[in-house]
C-alpha cells in the first residue's frame, strides 16, 4: 500500500487526505450521475459540496505534487 | 512546514509596488463605493451609457484595430521578423510545446467557451435580426438551413483568429522588449520604444499597469463570480433541485482556493499541470460529442463553417468597420467582443510573454493565432452544431427552457440527449471548473507581477493577496450585486488597451525597420548580459 501511495505522490499525510477526499467524493458523484434518483434525492448543497470536494481535492493534489526535478533529486 | 504569517506579511511589504497596488485598490474601492451608493444609476445608466457612447464613437476604430492586430500576427508569421528568437539565438524554451500551448490556450479563455459554444449559435439561428438575433449579413429567415450556416459563421468570427490576434499583439512587443532589450515584464513595456527603458517604471507609466490590473481583475473576478451561478444553473437543470446563495458561495470559495493553490505552486507545477488536464478534458469532451452526437451533421457543417468564415472574413471585418444601418447588432455582439478581448489582452498577452522565452516570434504568433484559434473554432463547431442539430431536429426545444439563461443550460440539455449523456454532462461540469481555474490562476500571477516592484518575482504572500482579492471580489459582486457594472467597466477599459497595443506594435515595427536592409537573423539584438530579474516567473 505504501508503495502505491508513493508511486502516485501521496507521500505526506496532507496529500493522502487529499487523495482520500478525491476518491470518496468521486464515488459519491459517480453514483449521483449514474443513478439520477439518488442525485435528485440529495440536497443541492450536498451535491455541490461533493462536486467541489472532488474537483478541488483533485486539482489541489495535482498542483501540490512535487516538480519532477525536485522528485528526482529527492529520490536520487 | 507551516508558513509563518509574519514572514509572509514582511515578504509582501518588501516586494509590493505601492503605486500600482495602491492605485488599483483605490480605483476598485472607489468603484465599489460609488456602485454601493448609486447602484441603479451606475449599473443601468452611467456605465451602459459610457459603453454605448464609446462603441458609437470609436466602434470603427476598434474594428480597425482588430484588423491591424490580425495583419500584425500574419506579418510576423510569414515575414522575416518571425525568425527573431526571444532571449537571443541561443535561448532555449523553458517548457515543452504541448505544455506551452496548453498553458496559453487555457489562460486566454475562461468558462465562457463552455457556455457560449452552445448558446451563441442558437441566438443567431433562432431569433430575428436585431439586437440579439441573426447576423444582418445572413438575410434569411430564422430557423432555416441558411440561418444555421450564418449562425456558425458569425460565431466563428467572434471567437476565431481575431480574438487571439489581440493577445499576440500585446505578447510579442512585451516579450521582445523584456527578453531582447532588457525591459521589465510589465504591460507598460509596450511604451518602451517611445519613453525609454528607464521610464517604463516611472510612476506615470505605471498608470498603464494600473489600467491593465483593473481590466484583468474586472474581467476575471467577474468571470469567477459569474461561474458560480452558471455552474449552479447546470446543477438545477440536471438534477431538478434548487440552489441558494450559500451554494454559490461554496462554488466560488472552492474555485478560489484551487486557483490560489495553483498560482502559489507556480507555473511549473499547478498552472502547467491544471492547464494540461484542462486541455485533455477539452479534447476528450470534444471528441466524445463528435462521436456520440450527430457526427455526419457536425462534420458537414463544420466544413461549411470554416469555408464561410474564410470566404467572408474580409467582408465581416469591413461590415464591422462600417456599421451604419446594422449598428445595433455589431455594437451588441462584434464590437462588444472586440473590446472584451482587448480588456483580456494585458493578462493573456503578458502571460504568453512570460512563458515564451526561447521561442521565435513566428512560433508565438502562430501558436496564438492559428493553433489556439483552430482549437477554439473546432470546439465551437462541434458543440455549436450539436446544439443546432438538437434544436432543428426537435430532439429538445431548447428555446422553450425559460427558467434559465439559454447559454447556461443549452449544452447540458443537448448532451443529455446523446448516448452516454451523463458522461458528457459530467465533462461539461468539469470543464467549467478547469477553464475558470486556468484563467484565474494565470491572471492572478499576472496581476501579482504587475503589483510587485519591477525586477522582483512575486512570492507566495503577494500571489495569495491578489488571489484572495480576485476571488473575494467575485464572491462579493455576486452576493451584493455589481458584477454587471464591473464587467461593463472592464469592457470600457478595453478601448484604451486596444490603442496601447497598437502603440506597442507600431514601436516594434519602427525598431525592426531600422534593420530592414540587413539579414534579420544577424541583426537580432543580443539579450542583455544580465537579463532583468523577474522576467521569468516560476
Amino acid at each position: 500500500m505504501a508503495g502505491v501511495l508513493e508511486r502516485v505522490g501521496a507521500t505526506t499525510t496532507g496529500m493522502q487526505l487529499l487523495l482520500l477526499a478525491w476518491l470518496l467524493s468521486g464515488q459519491l458523484l459517480a453514483v449521483a450521475f449514474w443513478l439520477p434518483e439518488i442525485g435528485e434525492a440529495l440536497s443541492a448543497t450536498a451535491l455541490i459540496l461533493v462536486a467541489m470536494t472532488f474537483v478541488g481535492a483533485g486539482l489541489a493534489y495535482l498542483a501540490l505534487l512535487p516538480f519532477e526535478p525536485e522528485r528526482a533529486a529527492a529520490s536520487g | 512546514m507551516t508558513p509563518d504569517p509574519g514572514a509572509l506579511v514582511n515578504s509582501f511589504r518588501e516586494e509590493v509596488d505601492v503605486t500600482v497596488t495602491g492605485l488599483t485598490l483605490l480605483v476598485l474601492g472607489l468603484f465599489v463605493l460609488v456602485r454601493a451608493t448609486y447602484p441603479e444609476q451606475v449599473s443601468q445608466e452611467v456605465l451602459p451609457a459610457v459603453r454605448e457612447e464609446m462603441l458609437a464613437l470609436f466602434g470603427p476604430l476598434f474594428a480597425a484595430l482588430m484588423v491591424v492586430f490580425v495583419l500584425f500576427a500574419l506579418v510576423i508569421i510569414v515575414g522575416p521578423w518571425g525568425k527573431i528568437r526571444l532571449g537571443g539565438e541561443d535561448a532555449t524554451p523553458t517548457y515543452s510545446y504541448p505544455a506551452y500551448f496548453a498553458m496559453f490556450f487555457s489562460a486566454g479563455i475562461a468558462a465562457g467557451i463552455v457556455f457560449w459554444a452552445a448558446g451563441e449559435p442558437l441566438f443567431y439561428y433562432a431569433f430575428e435580426t436585431g439586437d440579439a438575433g441573426m447576423p444582418p449579413f445572413v438575410g434569411e429567415e430564422p430557423g432555416t438551413a441558411a440561418a444555421e450556416r450564418g449562425a456558425m459563421q458569425a460565431t466563428f468570427f467572434h471567437w476565431g483568429i481575431s480574438a487571439w490576434s489581440a493577445y499576440v499583439a500585446v505578447a510579442i512587443p512585451i516579450a521582445y522588449y523584456a527578453y531582447n532589450r532588457g525591459g521589465p515584464l510589465r504591460f507598460a513595456t509596450l511604451l518602451m520604444p517611445f519613453v525609454g527603458k528607464e521610464n517604463v517604471t516611472h510612476p506615470l507609466a505605471k498608470l498603464v499597469d494600473v489600467l491593465a490590473v483593473f481590466a484583468t481583475i474586472g474581467g476575471v473576478a467577474v468571470s469567477v463570480g459569474l461561474v458560480g451561478p452558471q455552474f449552479l444553473s447546470g446543477v438545477e437543470y440536471h438534477w431538478g433541485t434548487e440552489t441558494t446563495d450559500a451554494d454559490t458561495s461554496i462554488v466560488i470559495v472552492g474555485i478560489t482556493l484551487v486557483f490560489i493553490i495553483s498560482v502559489v505552486t507556480g507555473v511549473k507545477r499547478g498552472i502547467r499541470r491544471i492547464a494540461g488536464l484542462n486541455l485533455l478534458l477539452f479534447i476528450g469532451a470534444g471528441l466524445l460529442v463528435l462521436a456520440l452526437g450527430p457526427t455526419r451533421y457536425i462534420i458537414a457543417n463544420t466544413a461549411w463553417a470554416f469555408v464561410d468564415y474564410a470566404a467572408n472574413f474580409a467582408q465581416m471585418n469591413a461590415a464591422a468597420l462600417t456599421t451604419s444601418g446594422d449598428a445595433a447588432w455589431y455594437n451588441d455582439w462584434t464590437l462588444f467582443y472586440w473590446v472584451w478581448w482587448f480588456s483580456w489582452a494585458p493578462f493573456a498577452g503578458l502571460f504568453l510573454a512570460s512563458i515564451s522565452r526561447g521561442r521565435t516570434l513566428r512560433t508565438v504568433a502562430a501558436t496564438g493565432v492559428f493553433v489556439a484559434g483552430l482549437a477554439t473554432l473546432l470546439w465551437f463547431a462541434v458543440v455549436g452544431n450539436a446544439v443546432l442539430y438538437t434544436q432543428s431536429e426537435g430532439l429538445v426545444d431548447l428555446l422553450a427552457i425559460e427558467a434559465f439563461p439559454l447559454e447556461e443550460v443549452a449544452g447540458f440539455a443537448t448532451f443529455a440527449t446523446f448516448p452516454f449523456g451523463e458522461v458528457l454532462v459530467f465533462g461539461l461540469f468539469a470543464l467549467i471548473i478547469t477553464w475558470i481555474v486556468t484563467s484565474a490562476d494565470t491572471s492572478t500571477l499576472v496581476v501579482a507581477i504587475l503589483g510587485t516592484k519591477p525586477g522582483i518575482a512575486p512570492e507566495t504572500a503577494t500571489r495569495v493577496f491578489w488571489g484572495v482579492l480576485q476571488g473575494g471580489m467575485g464572491l462579493g459582486l455576486i452576493l451584493i450585486g455589481g458584477a454587471d457594472a464591473l464587467q461593463t467597466a472592464a469592457v470600457v477599459t478595453g478601448g484604451p488597451i486596444g490603442v496601447l497595443a497598437f502603440v506597442g506594435i507600431a514601436g516594434l515595427f519602427v525598431e525592426f525597420s531600422r534593420f530592414a536592409r540587413e539579414e534579420v537573423a544577424d541583426q537580432t539584438p543580443e539579450p542583455d548580459p544580465e537579463p532583468e530579474p523577474g522576467t521569468e516567473v516560476s
